[in-house]
């Protein structure tokens, strides 16, 4: 070809004609094609051979390449969004599930740890107190009036009782605590609703000290205390009462311990030397708890029962939950896998 | 339905229009595929997924020349099957001739209203074309493609292989220049009025 074209010219003549130069730089070569034939003769040339390309035999398409519904579906299907999100929740809740469970074992679901300190404080309260069995006999449900009416009924006939019996055993214990005229005034209260205090208080302290001289005498003993343990549980009450019975022997010291709703079974030592230390005259007042002692074991039994029931309906749960979130997590995956594979 | 308005209703999800858009479009993005690779085999499977991606990065669609886009797509799924065609070369399943040669598919000869002289003709001047193409490095045949035998102005080839304009306009004239020079070497087998047009520009 015309070896003095540029290759500039070259770019200058395609464009030109391929209508893609500027009006102004098409005038300006129009000037040159006119008086440069070389330029002219390639510029022949080429539109031959762009006229050879255009003439080129076209290929058929061999079908059509319209996407089916299915392979719109590869893409992305109309329920997969739908389908995703379910299966993401049910992993969610999978794992809710999981750390529900093993926070409720570790700190102890109220339903299903009630029980067991009933079971674990009734052997430390097997000294013979007739409020224990009249505190546990009644079942959870009881309402929490039902339950302070019996303590203040128990409270007064104790209280009576041993204002009858001027034991020695008091006054031998007097060195130890000053509480020994009030054996269960405030004790009831410190497990009850603090609005059951002035109630109770009334009856039973008539010539005698002022709740608030024991709360001086017993600094352990608070009303923050009580109100601490506002629970009227069937536990509470029988913690108390076992409080409330070690009080004239003078370990007013045990009281706070005894407090606590849950009372754990370190603590149970505390309750249990309590017999100990009581006088031969309550112990004597008390003698008469055979069959105390018998709906002791009772109880004992039913507590244990529930909570034998409770940890086989947890065992139930706890599988229920592992199958329900193991196919929640194993969608969750397929979820996953699939939407790897779609994209 | 305008284009706009087919484009509109598949980035809604609307698959029948998307598959109108496919008709439009799907014999220029064949064409291209197939002189790209002179594989039609190849160009189908390329085009197909060509299309399906399309559908998937159909939000991606800023406006601008649609059809520059598709063969923007075409083009990119037509680079990764030659790549992966050069690192695990195939044998092609078109029958040989007995020179050894291949028989060209007759996909593209197909034309009921040719005389057998015509087709031979266009099949002749078809494998010239396509030896010259194939001789060109794959960007120079991308663009004399898009432009000189599917019609794309420059800007739309600009567009499609994501270049500045002054990359198409070399190109485009380095392209002609060896296409030009290749196709004297087939003077002889182009038909006989191609020969005289040619020896006129000569």
């Amino acid at each position: 070809m015309s070896p003095q074209i540029s290759p500039r010219d070259r770019e200058s003549l395609s464009a030109y004609l391929d209508h893609e130069l500027d009006p102004h730089a098409r005038t300006l070569f129009d000037r040159r094609l006119h008086n440069e034939p070389d330029l002219r003769a390639e510029l022949e040339a080429l539109r031959q051979t762009r006229a050879l390309l255009l003439r080129a035999p076209r290929y058929k398409t061999p079908r059509n390449f319209t996407l089916t519904r299915a392979m719109a579906g590869q893409v992305m299907a109309p329920g997969y969004p739908l389908a995703r999100l379910s299966f993401s929740i049910a992993s969610i809740l999978f794992l809710v599930s999981l750390a529900g469970n093993y926070l409720g074992g570790q700190i102890g679901l109220p339903a299903a740890s009630a029980p067991a300190p009933v079971g674990l404080d009734a052997p430390s309260a097997s000294e013979p107190d007739q409020e224990i069995t009249r505190q546990e006999e009644p079942p959870a449900e009881q309402p929490v009036e039902e339950q302070s009416l019996a303590i203040e009924s128990a409270a007064i006939e104790e209280s009576s009782d041993t204002a009858g019996q001027p034991t020695t055993s008091q006054a031998g214990a007097a060195g130890e605590s000053p509480t020994e005229s009030q054996p269960s005034i405030p004790l009831p209260a410190a497990t009850e609703a603090p609005t059951g205090i002035p109630t109770h208080l009334t009856p039973t302290t008539s010539g005698e000290q002022s709740i608030q001289d024991y709360e001086d005498a017993t600094p352990g003993l608070s009303l923050d205390n009580a109100g601490a343990t506002p629970s009227a549980t069937p536990t509470a009450t029988a913690t108390a009462t076992a409080t409330s019975t070690a009080t004239p022997t003078g370990t007013g010291t045990a009281t706070p311990t005894g407090a606590p709703t849950n009372l754990p079974p370190t603590e149970a030592p505390a309750l249990k030397t309590q017999p100990e230390t009581e006088p031969p005259a309550v112990a004597a007042a008390n003698a008469d708890q055979g069959d105390s002692g018998a709906a002791e074991a009772e109880a004992q039994g039913d507590s244990a029962a529930v909570q034998g029931g409770s940890s086989t309906s947890n065992v139930i749960w706890l599988v229920a939950a592992g199958a329900f979130g193991s196919i929640s997590l194993a969608a969750g995956m397929i979820a996953l896998i699939l939407r790897k594979q779609f994209r | 339905m305008d284009e706009n308005s087919l484009i509109e209703f598949a980035q809604q999800g609307d698959l029948d229009a998307f598959n109108r858009l496919i008709l439009l479009y799907q014999e220029t993005a064949f064409n291209l595929a197939a002189r790209l690779m002179n594989d039609p085999a190849a160009a189908d499977d390329a085009v197909q997924e060509a299309f399906i991606s399309a559908y998937k990065h159909l939000r991606s669609f800023r406006g601008g020349s649609f059809r520059a886009w598709v063969l923007r797509i075409v083009t990119n799924a037509c680079y990764d099957e030659m790549r992966r065609r050069k690192r695990r070369p195939t044998v092609p399943l078109e029958p040989l001739s007995q020179d050894d040669e291949e028989i060209e598919s007759p996909a593209w000869l197909a034309d009921p209203g040719e005389s057998p002289e015509e087709a031979a003709v266009r099949h002749e001047l078809g494998r010239a074309i396509q030896d010259c193409l194939d001789r060109l490095p794959v960007e120079f045949r991308t663009v004399v493609v898009m432009i000189d035998i599917e019609g794309l102005d420059y800007e739309e080839a600009a567009s499609a292989i994501h270049k500045p304009l002054g990359t198409i306009k070399s190109r485009v004239s380095r392209a002609r220049q060896r296409l030009q020079d290749c196709l004297k070497g087939f003077r002889e087998l182009l038909p006989a009025s191609l020969r005289f047009e040619e020896e006129l520009a000569g």
